[in-house]
C-alpha cells in the first residue's frame, strides 16, 4: 500500500534545482575562501620581503657606523667623524621603518627589540666612550679597537641580524608556499564546482528527461493499442503525480471504452438472436399456415373437380369450415403476440371460477388425443380468481396443450389446484420428454422452442411467452419444475376474488 | 377392386389422412399412422406398397420412419415425403434419407394420385 502522496514533477524538478544551487554555492564558497586565502598570502609575503629589505637598510647603517668608527679611531680624519655621525642619524629612521612591520609581530618584535637594543648598547656603551677616548688620547684608543671587545661587539650585530634574516627568509618560503597551496586550491575547487554542476546538470536533465519520455512512450503505445483493438492496454499508475494523473484518467477511459464495447457487442448479438428468431418464426409461421390450407385448398380443389354425393360433399365441405376456422384462431395468435409485443392488451377484470374454466379448457385440448387421460384434483369451495376470463382461458389452454404435445407417448395429464388462502395455484403435471437442463432458463422467451423441432413436435416459440405477459399482466406468477425424461409441472398463481362479489 | 395396392399414410392431422385418401381414390387401400410409434407398428403388420410421409410426427421426425423403411429387408417400396416444411434442406434431408418424392403442403389431388399412380407402376 503506497501511503505516500506521489510527488509531482514540479516538485522534482524544484528539489533537483535547489540541490544543484546548493552545490555551486558550497563550490563557490570554497573559491571565495581559497581566493582570500592566497590573497592573504600574498600580502604576508611582500609584507615579509618588505620587512628583509628594511632590516638590510638598518644593517647597512649600523655597517657603516662601524666602518666609520674603525676609520676614525686609526686616522682622526674629520671626514671619518662625520661619516660615522651621518650613518647614525640614518639609524633612527630604519628602525622605526623596521618597527612598523613589526608593529603587529610578537614574534618579529621581540627579535627587533633585541636588536635594537644591542645597537642602542654598541653606540652608548662602546662606540661613544671609543669616540671620547680617542680624542683624548688616539693611542690608547687605537690600541682598544685591536682587543676583542670591538669584533666581539660587531659579531653579536652581525648575528642578530643574521638570526633576523633567516627567520624573515624562512617565513618568505613558508608564505610563498602558502600562496602556491592557497592557489591550487582555489584552482581546484574552481574547476570541481564547474565540473561537478555540469554533471549534476547534466544527470538531473538525461533521468528526468529518459523516464518522462519512456512512460509517454508507452502512453502513445497504449493509445495505439486502444485504437487497434486491443482494450486491455493500460497505463501504471505509479511514479510522479501527473504521470499517475495521466495513467489513471487513460486507464478510466480506457476501461469505459471497453465497457461499452462489451455493451454494444451485447447489443449486438441480442439483435442478431432477435433476427434469427424473427427468421425462424416467419418458417414456423409458414408452416403453421401450411397445415390448414392445405386441408382449405385440397378439398376445395377436390369438390369443384370431382363429383361426389351430397353426403360426402358435406362432409367435406365440414372439413373446409373447420379448417376455415383453425386458420382464422391461428391469424388471431399471431394477432396477440404482436399486440403482448406492444404491450397494447387490456384486461377486463371480474371474478372467474377456475374449477370451470379448468374442467372447461382440459376437455377441449385432451378431445383429439385418445392416449391421455385427465386427472383433475380441486379442493372443496368456491376456486374464484379476479381474471380476464378469455385471457386466463388461453393461458391454462396452452399450458395443457402444451402438457399434452410434449408427452407424446401419452399417459395421465394431472390439473391440481392448491388453495393457498389469499391466492389460488393451478398446476399442470405432465409425464412426458420434460425440459431439457440447457433449455429450461430460456423457455419463456419468444419463439424459443429449444429441442421442440428434434421431437417433431410442432409450434411456434410463443405460447409461453404470451402466458407469462398476461400472468404478470394479472399480477400473478408462471413457474415450472421438470427434470428431462421424467415430465414436467408448469404452475401459475393468482390472487383469489373477494367472496361477497358475483360470480359470471 | 381386386389387387388393389396397399398405401401407408403417415400423418397426424386427420383431416389431411382423409384428404389424401379422397384424392388417390379408391384404387388403393389405405393403411393409416398419426404417430411415429404407429407407423413402426403399421409397417411391422401390413406390409404396404408404398408410404405417404409427414415430416413431423408426434414421437419423432418422419425421417426416421423413412430410414427404418429404408433399413428393411426386401424390396425397395416408393416413399413419398408430404410436407409443409418446404425448405430446400428438408427437400434435400429427405432425399437424402431415400424419399422418392417430396410434395409440400399444400398440395394438387390430382397431381399428388398422378405421382403415386407413376411410383407405383
Amino acid at each position: 500500500v503506497r501511503l505516500r502522496r506521489p510527488t509531482t514533477i514540479a516538485f522534482r524538478m524544484l528539489i533537483g534545482s535547489a540541490a544543484l544551487a546548493l552545490v555551486i554555492t558550497v563550490a563557490m564558497t570554497a573559491l571565495v575562501l581559497a581566493v582570500s586565502s592566497l590573497r592573504r598570502a600574498i600580502t604576508a609575503e611582500a609584507k615579509a620581503k618588505d620587512t628583509l629589505t628594511a632590516a638590510l637598510r638598518l644593517q647597512t647603517a649600523t655597517g657603516e657606523l662601524e666602518s666609520s668608527l674603525r676609520g676614525f679611531l686609526l686616522t682622526s680624519s674629520r671626514n671619518f667623524q662625520a661619516s660615522w655621525e651621518r650613518s647614525l642619524r640614518q639609524i633612527p629612521p630604519a628602525e622605526r621603518r623596521l618597527d612598523t612591520f613589526a608593529a603587529d609581530d610578537p614574534g618579529l618584535r621581540a627579535r627587533v627589540d633585541a636588536l635594537e637594543s644591542d645597537i642602542r648598547v654598541y653606540v652608548s656603551d662602546y662606540a661613544r666612550p671609543l669616540i671620547a677616548l680617542a680624542r683624548l688620547s688616539p693611542e690608547i684608543a687605537r690600541s682598544r679597537t685591536a682587543s676583542d671587545e670591538g669584533k666581539r661587539r660587531s659579531d653579536r650585530l652581525r648575528q642578530r641580524f643574521d638570526g633576523l634574516a633567516a627567520s624573515e627568509n624562512a617565513r618568505t618560503a613558508e608564505r610563498a608556499a602558502a600562496v602556491q597551496r592557497a592557489s591550487t586550491i582555489a584552482t581546484g575547487s574552481a574547476i570541481a564546482a564547474l565540473v561537478f554542476s555540469g554533471l549534476l546538470i547534466t544527470g538531473i536533465g538525461a533521468v528526468g528527461a529518459r523516464a518522462l519520455s519512456r512512460r509517454l512512450k508507452r502512453a502513445a503505445e497504449a493509445a495505439s493499442e486502444i485504437a487497434s483493438g486491443e482494450f486491455s492496454a493500460r497505463l501504471p499508475e505509479a511514479g510522479p503525480a501527473e504521470l499517475a494523473e495521466l495513467g489513471r484518467a487513460f486507464n478510466t477511459m480506457a476501461e469505459a471504452l471497453d465497457q461499452s464495447r462489451r455493451t454494444l457487442l451485447e447489443q449486438n448479438r441480442q439483435l442478431e438472436e432477435n433476427e434469427r428468431r424473427k427468421t425462424e418464426l416467419i418458417t414456423i409461421v409458414s408452416h403453421e399456415l401450411r397445415t390448414p390450407l392445405a386441408g382449405l385448398l385440397g378439398f376445395t380443389n377436390l369438390l369443384l373437380a370431382r363429383d361426389f354425393d351430397a353426403q360426402t360433399r358435406k362432409h367435406y365441405l365440414a372439413i373446409v369450415h373447420d379448417e376455415s376456422r383453425r386458420l382464422s384462431a391461428l391469424v388471431d395468435r399471431f394477432l396477440d403476440v404482436g399486440r403482448v409485443e406492444d404491450e397494447a392488451f387490456e384486461l377486463q377484470l371480474d371474478p372467474v371460477d377456475l374449477a370451470q374454466l379448468l374442467r372447461e379448457q382440459s376437455e377441449l385440448m385432451l378431445a383429439d388425443s385418445t392416449r391421455h387421460t385427465l386427472v383433475l384434483g380441486l379442493p372443496e369451495g368456491p376456486l374464484h380468481v379476479m381474471a380476464d376470463r378469455d385471457r386466463l382461458a388461453q393461458v391454462v389452454g396452452n399450458l395443457i396443450a402444451n402438457a399434452v404435445k410434449y408427452s407424446p407417448e401419452g399417459g395421465p395429464i394431472e390439473i391440481v389446484v392448491h388453495d393457498r388462502g389469499d391466492t389460488l395455484r393451478v398446476e399442470v403435471v405432465d409425464h412426458g420428454l420434460g425440459i431439457p437442463a440447457e433449455d429450461q432458463s430460456q423457455i419463456f422467451t419468444k419463439f424459443f422452442r429449444g429441442h421442440a423441432a428434434v421431437h417433431g413436435i410442432p409450434g411456434t416459440g410463443l405460447g409461453l411467452a404470451v402466458a407469462r405477459e398476461i400472468v404478470e399482466a394479472h399480477g400473478g406468477e408462471i413457474g415450472f419444475a421438470s427434470r428431462p425424461g421424467e415430465g414436467t409441472t408448469f404452475w401459475i398463481e393468482l390472487a383469489r376474488a373477494p367472496v361477497e362479489t358475483p360470480v359470471f | 377392386v381386386p389387387n388393389r395396392r396397399t398405401l401407408l399414410i403417415c400423418e397426424d392431422e386427420s383431416n389431411l389422412r382423409e384428404l389424401v385418401r379422397a384424392s388417390l381414390g379408391p384404387d388403393y387401400r389405405f393403411v393409416e399412422a398419426s404417430s411415429v410409434a404407429e407407423a413402426e407398428e403399421a409397417l411391422r403388420l401390413s406390409a404396404p406398397d408404398g408410404v405417404l410421409l409427414d415430416l413431423m410426427l408426434p414421437g419423432g421426425s418422419g425421417l426416421d420412419v423413412l430410414r427404418a423403411i429404408r433399413r428393411r429387408p426386401g424390396p425397395r417400396i416408393p416413399v413419398v415425403v408430404v410436407s409443409a416444411w418446404t425448405t430446400a434442406d428438408y427437400r434435400d434431408a429427405a432425399t437424402e434419407a431415400g424419399a422418392d418424392a417430396f410434395v409440400s403442403k399444400p398440395f394438387v389431388p390430382d397431381e399428388l394420385a398422378a405421382l403415386v399412380a407413376r411410383l407405383l407402376v
